[in-house]
């Protein structure tokens, strides 16, 4: 006979344990702290209303006035007192409304299948759902529609495609870390110094500015590396002729890279990447396998000066049998531009430009701008 | 239990109707309690499982009284756009058709039929990248 383990592990897909077992412990659990919350939240509201409270105290120091002498004192103050009362009351209210909540949709779910769970939870967030056939119609379900990537127009062509975080921003971010660090390494340098003057020296927190030292050196040659690569790469223009994409279909493509540098390759790339997201043990981690890469255009040994930017007219040819730009909850396929340059002795740069591919649709009539 | 597409290729074009059957054999009416049918799709693959229900119809103990189990029921809908079946190196993206039995005694039964939901023209295969 096995008896019923009361931890459980998760193999891959396998489960070592029973559900049942895992519904009868949450459910048991958040019975309990419902129970708490009601116990709690009634202690305290008959202590703080109720007439008794006087005489519970009275009580308590008269049975025990040695064993207990802060006894009485402490129960009329945990009652009478305002801050306590109101945050033992909150305490109590969020115990409720979480047990409650939780143990009710824990025994919602039970007997119920996958599908009819999902079809609940989707019912749960539109109020007025309509049937699925008729949504789903209408709309391309599960694929990103990608209506920002068309509000920039372009000057050569339809549209200005927006690149995929900033090197500005991360600029910022570098030297808000440098700085602080420096500054920080600096003040612990400053109370080191004035120990040794004042004949107290702190030789621990002496020999910690070392290693600190080197940190602050880092952080400040990456800063600096940013630097000369925000400085030195200049905007990259990605502008295409038409958005959203539809598989077996041509476009034109628009690509100009500004700045004043010498660069060894530039590289413009069409690319669709698989994203999965899973949990291992309790970290959340995500894997990116690229499916297809098609590469547009390379070029050597480029010199740019910022009066003549590199420009380039490129044609975007999607296979016929694309997969469609998806995503879902720990899913996804995306599709995207890259640019790509390796200059000396400027760091290389990479830069993606989002794009959506929908499927085909019948009666399709293309959108004029 | 048994689940039959209308296409014996089991393939079938995005916005385009679905029609399949199921059936349960060699079961009474009293060891029944419900019948699930639903027409979804689910990823495979490295990442978590999604899966999303396109078309769901329950049949419950009373409803069950008037259906013949031993008969073939039909399910019914217009499938959707997107997402296509694909097969990918992470990820891997099935349709089908399942059916689920629930007895009253015993574990539940499910039997699935996967079919491909390619795009929307006739030639289309269904994307395969690796």
């Amino acid at each position: 006979m096995r008896f019923p383990k009361p931890w459980t592990k998760k193999r891959g897909k396998r489960l070592l344990g029973g559900t049942l077992y895992g519904v009868v412990g949450e459910s048991v659990f958040f019975a309990a702290l419902f129970l708490v919350g009601i116990f709690t939240l009634a202690l305290m509201l008959f202590l703080r209303f109720g007439s008794a409270s006087r005489f519970v105290s009275d009580s308590i120091s008269e049975a025990m006035p040695d064993a207990f002498p802060g006894a009485a004192a402490a129960t009329g103050e945990a009652s009478s007192s305002g801050l306590g009362f109101w945050i033992v009351t909150v305490l109590s209210l969020a115990m409720i409304a979480v047990g409650g909540g939780a143990m009710f949709y824990r025994l919602l779910s039970v007997g119920a299948s996958d599908e009819r769970r999902k079809v609940f939870a989707r019912r749960a967030t539109s109020i007025d759902f309509p049937p699925a056939e008729a949504s789903d119609l209408q709309s391309l379900p599960s694929v990103p529609q990608g209506r920002g990537v068309t509000d920039s127009p372009g000057v050569h062509l339809a549209y200005r495609l927006a690149s995929e975080g900033s090197m500005a921003r991360r600029t910022i971010a570098v030297a808000a870390l440098a700085l602080l660090w420096n500054a920080a390494w600096f003040v612990l340098l400053a109370v080191v110094v004035s120990g040794f003057l004042n004949g107290q020296p702190r030789w621990v927190l002496g020999f910690l500015l070392l290693p600190f030292a080197g940190i602050g050196f880092w952080a400040f040659k990456y800063f600096l590396d940013a630097l000369k690569q925000t400085a030195g790469v200049g905007a990259t223009i990605v502008e295409i002729s038409s958005h959203p994409l539809h598989p077996g279909r041509s476009y034109d493509l628009f690509i100009a890279q500004a700045g004043r540098l010498s660069l060894r390759r530039l590289r413009v790339e069409l690319i669709c990447e698989e994203e999965t997201m899973f949990r291992q043990g309790t970290d959340v981690r995500i894997d990116r396998h690229v499916a297809l890469s098609k590469i547009l255009c390379t070029d050597r040994d480029l010199s740019i000066d910022p009066h003549r930017p590199w420009e380039q007219e490129l044609q975007l040819d999607l296979p016929a049998d694309a997969m469609h730009s998806f995503r879902s909850a720990n899913n996804a396929v995306c599709w995207r531009i890259t640019v790509s340059g390796d200059a000396r002795p400027w760091p290389s740069f990479c830069l993606n430009f989002p794009v959506f591919v929908h499927p085909p649709l019948r009666f399709q009539t293309p959108r004029p701008r | 239990m048994t689940v039959e597409l209308c296409h014996a290729d089991g393939k079938y074009e995005a916005g385009q109707p679905l029609r399949a059957c199921w059936q349960v054999g060699q079961t009474t009416i009293d060891e029944v309690v419900g019948v699930e049918a639903s027409v979804l799709w689910f990823t495979e693959g490295k990442g978590d499982e999604d899966l999303h229900v396109h078309h769901f119809v329950r049949w419950n103990d009373m409803q069950l009284q008037d259906l013949d189990l031993n008969a073939q029921h039909p399910i019914e809908c217009v499938l959707p756009h997107s997402p296509v079946s694909y097969a990918g190196t992470l990820l891997r993206i099935h349709w089908c058709v399942r059916v689920r039995l629930f007895r009253s005694v015993g574990r539940e039964c499910v039997t699935q039929q996967p079919f491909y939901l390619v795009g929307g023209f006739n030639d289309a295969e269904p994307s395969v990248y690796s």
